[in-house]
């Protein structure tokens, strides 16, 4: 497991999120239950006190003993609660009281009462010093509690609220004081609950979350896979798409396509490397035969002549079907190496027209050329562009016979120059006519009156109208000629 | 019984020149012939025991003479003769007689069709 991998992170991810919700949610269901549970016990209490309250009024009513010390009824009323029988009062009243302290469960709680100024008169029985001592003016006894007041006291968790009363004219406190275990133990369980589920929750879905995540990423496993094994040999390997997720899909897919191009381009590469191989190897076949034959007896230094001039044909051949493959690749793959530059169409294509029609002379063959006049710019690599051109029209020479004839005719529109070369030659039968700007296609070489040629001169010739963003188009019948139509952008 | 006749059929004229000057040396009948259509007539009318044979030709290939030979004069030899390296060539044409990788130089040649001719 990598801490950096998606895997990892999108885990983690659900996890801390998933933790928060449970946290803030839990510790709104637990806050509120704590709230509701004081609010519980603070009424609880609130209900003692002002029962006792109640029975302090009713005592005192009945008593009606203006010289009788509110401290000393609470006592008496505490006290019967506590089993003392000394001076029983009222005695109908003292069985109501019993009653009422079994109903309010008051035995165990702690109760003070106050004066008007806030001075402790009296306390239960049951109450420790300490706590009275602890509950002394100068701690906390200058505020009122109407709702409740927690108090840590003596490792014991203690709720206190306080009422006040008046008798006789005068205003007494009453405090009860109570304690909150089973509220704490409440809590402790739910907070208990809290602690253990939550994390065992997290375990459990970051356990889910990883495998569901790796379901999610399997896509990606699947390619890297693939693409650890795809080597050059076997590029026939492919991801598979069933099962995958719809955004998975768009990316298997694309991966899938990207290796069948590369396959394409590698077979398309191997394919080219064997033609290369196979066309150099020609010429060294013709050199190695031609040399063992002369060295086979002596003869005459004329055949030996012949001999070496035949083998340096075929090393200037080999040569330019080097050259001619440097070329074409530089064409195809290094842009860079147009210098492109504005040139008037008319001017550069007229001077081409008078180079060739030179060497068209010399194989008694009639160039003509009917341009137009008008000054026509193009964006173009002006030594690449008159390669394309040379390369048509010497072929368009080459290929057609003494007294034949070459036509050359440009025209232009709005958009485009057009220019076509047509001859009256051998032509190109229409099976071949598909193949020619193959590379290594090479017409019938028997006709020897041609230099044996590269094939890829019209492989070239295309790549250089693509760089030009242009079209190259070819009408031939067999035996009657062909007809090649370049067509570039004007600016 | 006369000289044995060869026939060597390939689209590369200084081939075919050197593979007669070799074979008229050794004292065979020699005939050349550019492309499989002109090659089938001579092995019909020609009276030929051997024939060397290119695979690559511009519009029929070597193949296509194999297959008539081997249906129809059965009798008649073949050696093929190619750049590609011999798997290739056995790939391509299955049991020619023999086979040969241009680049081997002649002698390895002059061998084998001393070999298939009988006067090894």
């Amino acid at each position: 497991m990598k801490i950096n991998s998606i895997r990892f992170k999108i885990s983690i991810l659900y996890v801390v999120i998933l933790g928060f919700i449970l946290i803030v949610y839990s510790s709104i269901l637990y806050f509120s239950l704590r709230d509701s549970l004081y609010n519980d016990f603070d009424e609880e209490l609130l209900l003692k006190s002002n029962e006792l309250i109640n029975v302090i009024n009713i005592y005192n009513d009945r008593i009606d003993d203006e010289r009788l010390d509110v401290g000393l009824v609470v006592s008496e009323i505490l006290n019967i609660s506590k089993g003392y029988r000394g001076k029983t009062i009222v005695k109908d009243l003292d069985t109501q009281w019993l009653e009422n302290v079994d109903r309010l469960d008051i035995e165990e709680d702690y109760v003070n009462i106050l004066d008007s100024s806030r001075t402790m008169m009296f306390s239960s029985e049951n109450m420790p010093p300490e706590l009275i001592d602890f509950l002394s003016p100068k701690n906390l006894l200058n505020k009122k509690f109407i709702k409740g007041k927690n108090i840590r006291f003596a490792s014991r968790n203690l709720r206190m609220i306080e009422t006040s009363f008046t008798i006789n004219k005068k205003m007494y406190f009453l405090q009860i004081i109570s304690s909150v275990k089973p509220i704490i133990e409440i809590l402790h369980g739910r907070a208990t609950a809290i602690g253990i589920s939550i994390p065992v929750i997290l375990l459990l879905t970051s356990f889910i979350g990883w495998i569901i995540v790796a379901r999610i990423l399997k896509p990606v496993k699947d390619i890297t896979h693939t693409a650890r094994n795809i080597t050059y040999e076997d590029l026939g390997m492919r991801v598979k798409t069933e099962h995958i997720d719809e955004e998975m899909k768009y990316l298997v897919d694309a991966f899938n396509d990207m290796i069948a191009r590369l396959d394409n381009s590698f077979k398309h590469i191997a394919e080219f490397s064997s033609h290369v191989a196979h066309e150099l190897k020609t010429p060294l076949a013709i050199i190695r035969g031609s040399s063992e034959v002369a060295l086979r007896k002596d003869r005459s230094p004329e055949a030996y002549r012949q001999v070496l001039a035949a083998n340096l044909d075929e090393v200037c051949r080999m040569l330019r079907i080097i050259d001619d493959l440097f070329l074409l690749t530089k064409l195809d793959y290094r842009p860079e190496i147009f210098k492109f530059e504005n040139i008037d169409f008319n001017k550069f294509l007229e001077e081409i027209c008078e180079q060739t029609s030179l060497l068209a002379e010399q194989k008694k063959i009639d160039l003509k050329y009917n341009l137009f006049s008008e000054q026509v710019f193009i964006r173009a690599d002006k030594m690449h562009l008159r390669r394309l051109f040379f390369n048509l029209i010497n072929n368009a020479i080459k290929f057609t016979y003494p007294k034949g004839q070459i036509n050359i005719v440009s025209r232009y529109d709005s958009k485009k120059v057009f220019i076509s070369i047509s001859d009256n030659g051998i032509g190109i039968s229409s099976e071949d006519l598909p193949k020619i700007f193959d590379k290594f296609f090479h017409v019938n070489r028997t006709n020897q009156n041609l230099e044996s040629s590269s094939g890829l001169g019209l492989s070239i010739a295309q790549s250089i109208v693509k760089v030009h963003n242009g079209t190259i188009e070819v009408k031939s019948e067999f035996n009657k000629g062909a007809t090649f139509t370049v067509i570039l952008p004007t600016i | 019984m006369g000289r044995k006749k060869i026939l060597v059929v390939d689209d590369e004229e200084k081939i075919q020149k050197i593979y007669r000057d070799l074979f008229l040396s050794e004292g065979y009948n020699v005939l050349t012939s550019s492309n499989v259509v002109d090659a089938y007539e001579k092995v019909k009318f020609a009276d030929i025991d051997l024939i060397l044979l290119d695979i690559n030709m511009p519009d029929i290939d070597g193949e296509v003479l194999y297959q008539l030979t081997d249906s129809f004069f059965k009798e008649k030899k073949v050696i093929i003769c190619s750049v590609y390296s011999l798997d290739e060539q056995k790939r391509l044409i299955a049991d020619a007689d023999n086979y040969y990788d241009k680049s081997q130089g002649i002698d390895v040649l002059r061998m084998k069709v001393k070999k298939i001719l009988g006067e090894e």
